[in-house]
C-alpha cells in the first residue's frame, strides 16, 4: 500500500496546522475589510517565512509523535495538499514582498541585529555625483526637476544659479563597474533663453542603481516641479510654489512662501512647516504634520497614519473614505492618532463626519457639527463656544461647561440614561419612554446645543 | 524511534523549515532569496545522504544447494 494513502487511511486525526493557517488567513482578511488602517500585505509580506517555518516545526513534532506510537508516516512528511497550500504561501508572500518593496520601497530594516551573513552582500559602491552649476538670470524661474528614482533635497539660496550635486550608491558590482557607472550618471542643468523656465534631468536609473541623493539648490524666488517615480523630496527656503508628482515619495516643507501641491500615488509621512500660500495634497498616506500653516489646507485620500495639524491660519479640508473634516481655522492643535480624534482650541465652522471615531473637543469657537456612527465625544466649551450639534449612533456624549450653563438645551438619547452632574434649575430632564431620555431648557437666546444619540448616555457636567 | 520511514517523512518538514529561514532573512534584508537558495539544494543533499545512513540493508544473499 502507499505509504501516503496508508497514512491518510490510518486513524490518525490528521493535521490541525492546514485548518489553523485557515482560521489566521481568514480573520486577518476580516480585519483587512473592516478596519481602513490595516495592511494585509504589509504583514503577509513580513510574515509568510513564519508560517512555513512553525508548520515545519509542527509536523516534525507530529512525526516524532506518530512514530512513536507506530502510525504510519506520510512517505515525505507532506501530503500532495499539504505541499501546494506551502507552495501558495510560499509563492504569494514572496510576490507580496516584492510588490511591497516595489510599490512603497519599505525597508524592514530591524537595526544592527548582529547576525554574520553579510558577507552575503556586496557593498554598495558609493560615488559622488559631479556638482553642476549654471547661472540663471530670471529671479523667480520654474525648475523643473525629473528622474526616476532618488531621494532630492531642494534649497532655496540668494545666488543667482542653479547647482546640483551629489552621491550615488550603486549595488551588486565590482569597483570598475561602479566607476563606469558613475561617468555615465551625470546631471543635466538645462535654462531657456529667458532663463524661465530650468530643468533638472537625471538619467533614467538601472538596476544597479541602490540610492541616490541629490541636492539642488535654485533661487530663492523660484518655483519648483518635481516628477519622480519614487523618491522623497525636500524643500527648504523658497518663495515661489512646489509642485511634486510622485508615485511613491514623501515630502517634507519648510519656510515657503508660495503654494505646495502633492500629487503622489503614496505618502509615507509628509511633513509642512511654516507655509505662508496654500497646501493641496490628493492621494493616500500615512503620517501628515502641519504647523504653522498660513494659507487654505485641502487633503484628499486617505491617511492610515497618525495626523498632527497645528496653528493652521485658514481653512482645513480632510477628506477620506472614512472621515470628513472642515475647520474655519486651528488655532490651536487637531491630533488624530488610531481612532481618536483629540483636539485644542478649534476655530468653527467645525465639520466632523466619520465611521467610527473618539471625539475630544477642548475648547472652540463658532459653530460645532459633529456626526459619528460609533464612538464617544468628549466636549469642553470652556469658553461658551457656538451652536453644536452631536449626533452619534453608538457612544456616550460628555458635555463640560461653565457655570451657570451658557447654552439652550436640547438633547435625547433614545436608549441611555442622562446624567447631569450641573443641577441647574434651568434644565429639565425627562424620561420619555422607557429607555430614552430627553433634556431641554437652558439659556434662553443662549446658543443652541442640540444632541442625538441613539444608544449612549449623554453626561452634563462643570468644566475647568 | 529513528528507522527509515521516519527520516524519509522528515525531509519535507526539513525542507520546508530551510525555506522559511532563507524566507525570513530576505524579508529582513539580511540575505536575499535569489541569493541564497543553493542552500535548498545542499539541505537536500544532506537530508539524502542522512537517509542512506538509515536504509534497510538488503538481505545478505545465502548459499545453498543448487
Amino acid at each position: 500500500m502507499n505509504p501516503n494513502a496508508a497514512y491518510r487511511g490510518s486513524m490518525h486525526r490528521g493535521s490541525w496546522t492546514v485548518p489553523l493557517l485557515l482560521i489566521v488567513a481568514g480573520v486577518l482578511l476580516l480585519v483587512n475589510n473592516l478596519d481602513p488602517t490595516f495592511r494585509f500585505r504589509d504583514y503577509l509580506a513580513r510574515y509568510w517565512p513564519w508560517a512555513l517555518i512553525i508548520w515545519g516545526v509542527v509536523r516534525v513534532a507530529e512525526l516524532f509523535s506518530m512514530a512513536a506510537k507506530n502510525l504510519p508516516l506520510p512517505q515525505r512528511g507532506f501530503t500532495g495538499g499539504e505541499w501546494t497550500v506551502a507552495s501558495i504561501i510560499f509563492f504569494v508572500g514572496i510576490g507580496s514582498l516584492q510588490a511591497t518593496r516595489f510599490s512603497r520601497n519599505i525597508s524592514f530594516d530591524f537595526g544592527d541585529h548582529g547576525i554574520p551573513f553579510h558577507f552575503l552582500y556586496r557593498e554598495p559602491m558609493l560615488r559622488d555625483v559631479p556638482a553642476q552649476t549654471i547661472a540663471v538670470a530670471a529671479k523667480s524661474p520654474l525648475v523643473v526637476v525629473q528622474y526616476q528614482r532618488g531621494d532630492v533635497r531642494l534649497m532655496g539660496s540668494d545666488a543667482a544659479e542653479l547647482k546640483a550635486s551629489g552621491r550615488v550608491a550603486w549595488r551588486n558590482v565590482r569597483e570598475e563597474r561602479a566607476n563606469e557607472l558613475a561617468r555615465e550618471f551625470k546631471v543635466s542643468l538645462q535654462c531657456d533663453e529667458t532663463a524661465n523656465r530650468c530643468n533638472v534631468n537625471l538619467p533614467n536609473s538601472r538596476e544597479e542603481l541602490e540610492s541616490l541623493t541629490l541636492e539642488i539648490t535654485v533661487p530663492r524666488g523660484a518655483s519648483v516641479e518635481v516628477r519622480n517615480d519614487r523618491g522623497d523630496l525636500e524643500v527648504i527656503g523658497l518663495n515661489g510654489s512646489v509642485e511634486m508628482v510622485s508615485f511613491d515619495g514623501d515630502f517634507k516643507g519648510d519656510d515657503i512662501n508660495g503654494n505646495v501641491k502633492l500629487r503622489n500615488k503614496d505618502m509615507d509621512e509628509v511633513v509642512v512647516r511654516q507655509l505662508k500660500g496654500n497646501l493641496d495634497i490628493e492621494g493616500p498616506g500615512g503620517d501628515l504634520e502641519l504647523e504653522d500653516i498660513a494659507g487654505t489646507v485641502s487633503i484628499a485620500g486617505g491617511n492610515t497614519g497618525d495626523l498632527v495639524f497645528r496653528r493652521i491660519g485658514k481653512e482645513l479640508r480632510y477628506t477620506s473614505d472614512v472621515s470628513n473634516l472642515t475647520f474655519a481655522s486651528i488655532p490651536g492643535e487637531l491630533r488624530m492618532e488610531g481612532g481618536d480624534l483629540d483636539a485644542e482650541n478649534l476655530v468653527g465652522p467645525v465639520v466632523i463626519r466619520s465611521r467610527s471615531k473618539d471625539v475630544n473637543i477642548d475648547g472652540f469657537q463658532g459653530s460645532l457639527d459633529i456626526d459619528v456612527q460609533r464612538g464617544e465625544v468628549q466636549l469642553n466649551a470652556k469658553n461658551g463656544g457656538g451652536p453644536a450639534k452631536i449626533r452619534t449612533r453608538n457612544g456616550d456624549v460628555t458635555i463640560s461647561t461653565p457655570s451657570p450653563f451658557p447654552f439652550q438645551m436640547q438633547a435625547l438619547t433614545r436608549r441611555g440614561n442622562v446624567d447631569d452632574m450641573l443641577e441647574d434649575k434651568s434644565l429639565v430632564l425627562q424620561t420619555v419612554e422607557n429607555k430614552a431620555s430627553r433634556v431641554s431648557g437652558g439659556k434662553a437666546g443662549g446658543p443652541l446645543l442640540d444632541i442625538e444619540t441613539d444608544r449612549g448616555n449623554i453626561r452634563l457636567q462643570r468644566g475647568e | 524511534m529513528w528507522n527509515s520511514a521516519l527520516v524519509r517523512a522528515l525531509r519535507g518538514p526539513l525542507m520546508l523549515i530551510t525555506l522559511g529561514i532563507l524566507g525570513l532573512l530576505d524579508v529582513q534584508n539580511v540575505a536575499r532569496l535569489t541569493l541564497t537558495w543553493p542552500v535548498l539544494i545542499i539541505a537536500y543533499g544532506l537530508l539524502r545522504l542522512v537517509e542512506y545512513q538509515f536504509r534497510p540493508m538488503p538481505p545478505a544473499l545465502g548459499g545453498g544447494k543448487l
